[in-house]
C-alpha cells in the first residue's frame, strides 16, 4: 500500500468516525448524562452525607447503610428491611401469576390467525395502552371496607362484616400489578413462542409424547428466553412500584418505593434514601445482565 | 401460520382414519386442553376489562363512589371533568411535555438506531444493551438519581428536567424499532437507487426514510404515551410543574374527590380503543410493541 493510499484510507476512516460521532454522539450523551452518570452519582452519594439543601459532604461512610440495616430492636429489624422483603414477595407472586396466566394465552395466540387473532390481541392490548395510573385506579372502587366487593357481599347478606381479603392491602396490590403487567409477559412470551417451528411440536406428538411432555420438553425450553425476559420486565418494575400501594394499600402496608419517597421528598434524608435506592439499583443491574446474557438484542424491538 | 394449521388438520384426519375404535385418550385431553385454553383466554380478557368496564359504568352514576346506593344516571361527571380548569390545564401541560419529549427522543434516537444497526465500532454491543436501561430501571430510581444530580449541580426541577427525563425514557422506544427495521431492510434497494444516480441524501430521503418511517412513527407514539402516563419521574424531577398524573394522584390519595377520575378514565379507554382498533386493522402492530 502506497503512502498516498494509506493517507486516503486514513482520511476515509476519519470521515467515517466523524459520521459515527454525529450519529451516535447525541444518543450516547443522553444515556450517559441522564442514566449512567446519575446512577453512578447516586451510588457514590450513598456513601457520603448530604444536607437537606443538597450540599454533599464527601466523607466516606457506611452510616446510611447501617441506618437501613440496624434498627432499635437489633439488626435487620428496620421498617426499611420489612418493606423491602414485602416488596420482593409481592413482586415474586406477581411475576409467577403473570407467567401462569400468560403462557396459555400466548400459546393460543400463536395458533390463531386473521380475525380471531386480531380480536384476542385487541382484547388484551386496550387495557395495556390505557395509562398505568388509570389501570391501577380502576381497581380502587372494588376494594376497601365499603368497596364494591364488600358492599355487594354485605348487601346480598352473604357476610355481615367486610372481608379482610377485599380490603386495601396486599391482595389488591398483587391483583392490580398482575393486571397491569400481564401484557408485558404476554408479548415477550408470544414473540418467543412464535419463533418455535410448529413442526417440532407435531413431530414430538407423532413420536408419542403427551401434551404435558411436549410442554415440558419442547415448548418451555424453546421459549425460555422469552420467559426470562418477561419475568425480568415484570419483576423489576413491580418491585419498585409506588402508585400501586399508594392507591390500593392506603397505608396498610408499606412498599420500598414508598419508604424511599418519604425519605427524599418529606424527610429530606437524601443520603439515607440514596442508600435505600441501592436495593432497587442492584436488582435492576442484575436483571440487565440477565437480559443481556439471554436475549439476542437483534430480536428485540 | 396457515401451513401449520393445514398440518394439524392433516394429522387430525390421520387420527380419524387410523384410530377409529381405539379410545384416543390423547385426543380427549387435547380437546380439553384446547377448550381450556380458550376458556382461560376469555377469562383473562374479562379480568383485563372488568375494572375498566366498572369505571365506565361508574362514570355515568350519580353516586360515583360505588354502585350503592343507586341514585340514578347522569352526565354530570363529564360536565365536571370538562369544566375542571386545573385538570384541563394539567392535561394540556402533560401533552406539551409528552410531545416535546417524544420529539427530542426521535431526534436523538433515530441516528443512534442507524449507528447501532449500520456501523461497526467498539462498544457497539454494550451500547445496544445500555439502550434498554431506561425501560428496565424502575421509574423511582430514574427520578431519584436525576433529582439528586440536578439538585447538586444546581439545576432546579421543572419543565426542562421533565422533558430531559422523559426523552431518555422514550429513547428505547425509538431506537429498538428503528434498529429492528433496519436489520430486515433490503440494502439492495439503496444500492439500486445509488446505481441509478441518486446521491446519499436522495437515497436517504426517498428510499431509506420512507421504509423505516412506520417504525419511527410507532416509536414516537410509544414514547409519547410513556411520557404522558408517567407519574413517578415527573413527581421527582417536575418540581412544581403540573401534570395530569399528579392531579390524578392527588385526587385519589388525598381524597380530593374522585368524581372526575371515572369520566377521565373512560375518555382515555375510548380514545385508546379506537386508535388501537384502527392500528390493528391496518398493520401488524406487534412488530413495534
Amino acid at each position: 500500500m502506497s503512502a498516498l493510499q494509506r493517507l486516503d484510507a486514513a482520511i476515509e476512516r476519519r470521515g467515517e468516525r466523524a459520521k459515527l460521532a454525529l450519529l451516535a454522539g447525541p444518543g450516547v450523551g443522553w444515556l450517559l448524562t441522564l442514566i449512567l452518570i446519575p446512577m453512578a452519582f447516586l451510588m457514590a452519594v450513598s456513601f457520603a452525607r448530604i444536607s437537606s439543601s443538597y450540599d454533599v459532604v464527601w466523607s466516606l461512610s457506611v452510616a446510611n447503610y447501617t441506618d437501613l440495616f440496624v434498627g432499635e430492636n437489633g439488626p435487620l429489624q428496620t421498617p426499611f428491611i420489612d418493606s423491602f422483603v414485602l416488596s420482593l414477595g409481592i413482586a415474586a407472586i406477581t411475576t409467577a401469576l403473570t407467567v401462569v396466566l400468560a403462557y396459555p394465552v400466548a400459546y393460543l395466540l400463536t395458533r390463531l390467525s386473521g380475525r380471531r387473532f386480531k380480536l384476542v390481541l385487541f382484547g388484551v392490548l386496550v387495557p395495556f395502552f390505557t395509562i398505568f395510573i388509570v389501570r391501577i385506579y380502576s381497581w380502587f372502587a372494588f376494594f376497601g371496607q365499603s368497596g364494591l366487593i364488600n358492599s355487594t357481599l354485605m348487601n346480598a347478606g352473604v357476610v355481615s362484616e367486610p372481608i379482610g381479603l377485599f380490603e386495601f392491602g396486599v391482595a389488591p396490590v398483587i391483583i392490580a400489578l398482575t393486571h397491569a403487567f400481564f401484557p408485558y409477559m404476554l408479548l415477550t412470551l408470544y414473540s418467543s413462542l412464535e419463533g418455535i417451528d410448529y413442526g417440532t411440536i407435531e413431530a414430538s406428538r407423532d413420536l408419542g409424547a403427551s401434551r404435558l411432555e411436549i410442554a415440558r420438553d419442547v415448548v418451555i425450553p424453546l421459549s425460555a428466553q422469552g420467559l426470562i425476559t418477561g419475568c425480568v420486565f415484570v419483576f423489576v418494575p413491580a418491585l419498585g412500584t409506588f402508585i400501586t400501594p399508594q392507591f390500593l394499600a392506603r397505608g396498610k402496608i408499606t412498599m420500598v418505593a414508598e419508604v424511599l419517597t418519604a425519605n427524599i421528598n418529606q424527610l429530606y434524608a437524601i443520603d439515607y434514601g440514596a442508600a435505600g435506592s441501592m436495593f432497587l439499583i442492584i436488582p435492576t443491574l442484575l436483571a440487565f445482565m440477565i437480559v443481556l446474557r439471554t436475549t439476542s438484542l437483534e430480536a428485540m424491538g | 401460520m396457515a401451513d401449520s394449521e393445514k398440518h394439524s388438520r392433516l394429522s387430525g384426519a390421520v387420527d380419524d382414519a387410523g384410530l377409529v375404535g381405539t379410545v384416543s385418550v390423547d385426543r380427549v385431553v387435547s380437546a380439553i386442553a384446547s377448550y381450556g385454553m380458550w376458556a382461560l383466554t376469555l377469562g383473562i380478557v374479562v379480568f383485563l376489562w372488568l375494572p375498566l368496564a366498572l369505571i365506565i359504568v361508574l362514570s355515568f352514576m350519580q353516586n360515583s363512589v360505588g354502585l350503592f346506593p343507586f341514585e340514578g344516571v347522569t352526565l354530570g361527571n363529564y360536565v365536571s371533568l370538562f369544566t375542571n380548569e386545573s385538570l384541563m390545564a394539567a392535561a394540556q401541560q402533560s401533552a406539551i411535555v409528552a410531545t416535546t419529549a417524544a420529539s427530542v427522543a426521535t431526534l436523538v434516537g433515530v441516528p443512534l438506531g442507524f449507528a447501532i444497526a449500520r456501523r461497526t465500532f467498539r462498544g457497539r454491543s454494550t451500547l445496544r444493551g445500555v439502550v434498554i436501561l431506561p425501560i428496565l430501571m424502575p421509574g423511582i430510581i430514574m427520578g431519584i438519581s436525576m433529582l439528586i444530580l440536578f439538585r447538586v449541580v444546581g439545576i432546579s426541577p421543572g419543565f426542562l428536567t421533565t422533558v430531559l427525563a422523559h426523552s431518555v425514557y422514550g429513547l428505547p422506544f425509538i431506537v429498538l424499532p428503528v434498529t429492528a427495521r433496519l436489520a430486515v431492510f433490503d440494502r439492495k434497494l439503496e444500492e439500486g437507487a445509488r446505481d441509478l444516480g441518486a446521491d446519499g441524501r436522495t437515497v436517504l430521503r426517498d428510499v431509506t426514510l420512507p421504509i423505516i418511517s412506520p417504525a419511527i412513527a410507532a416509536g414516537f407514539v410509544f414514547a409519547w404515551l410513556r411520557s404522558f402516563e408517567d407519574f413517578i419521574r415527573v413527581f421527582f424531577v417536575g418540581g412544581t410543574m403540573d401534570a395530569l398524573t399528579k392531579e390524578m394522584y392527588g385526587m385519589v390519595v388525598y381524597s380530593q374527590g374522585t368524581e372526575a377520575m371515572d369520566p377521565m378514565a373512560t375518555v382515555i379507554v375510548v380514545v385508546v380503543s379506537v386508535a388501537l382498533a384502527i392500528a390493528i386493522s391496518f398493520r401488524d402492530i406487534l412488530e413495534y410493541v
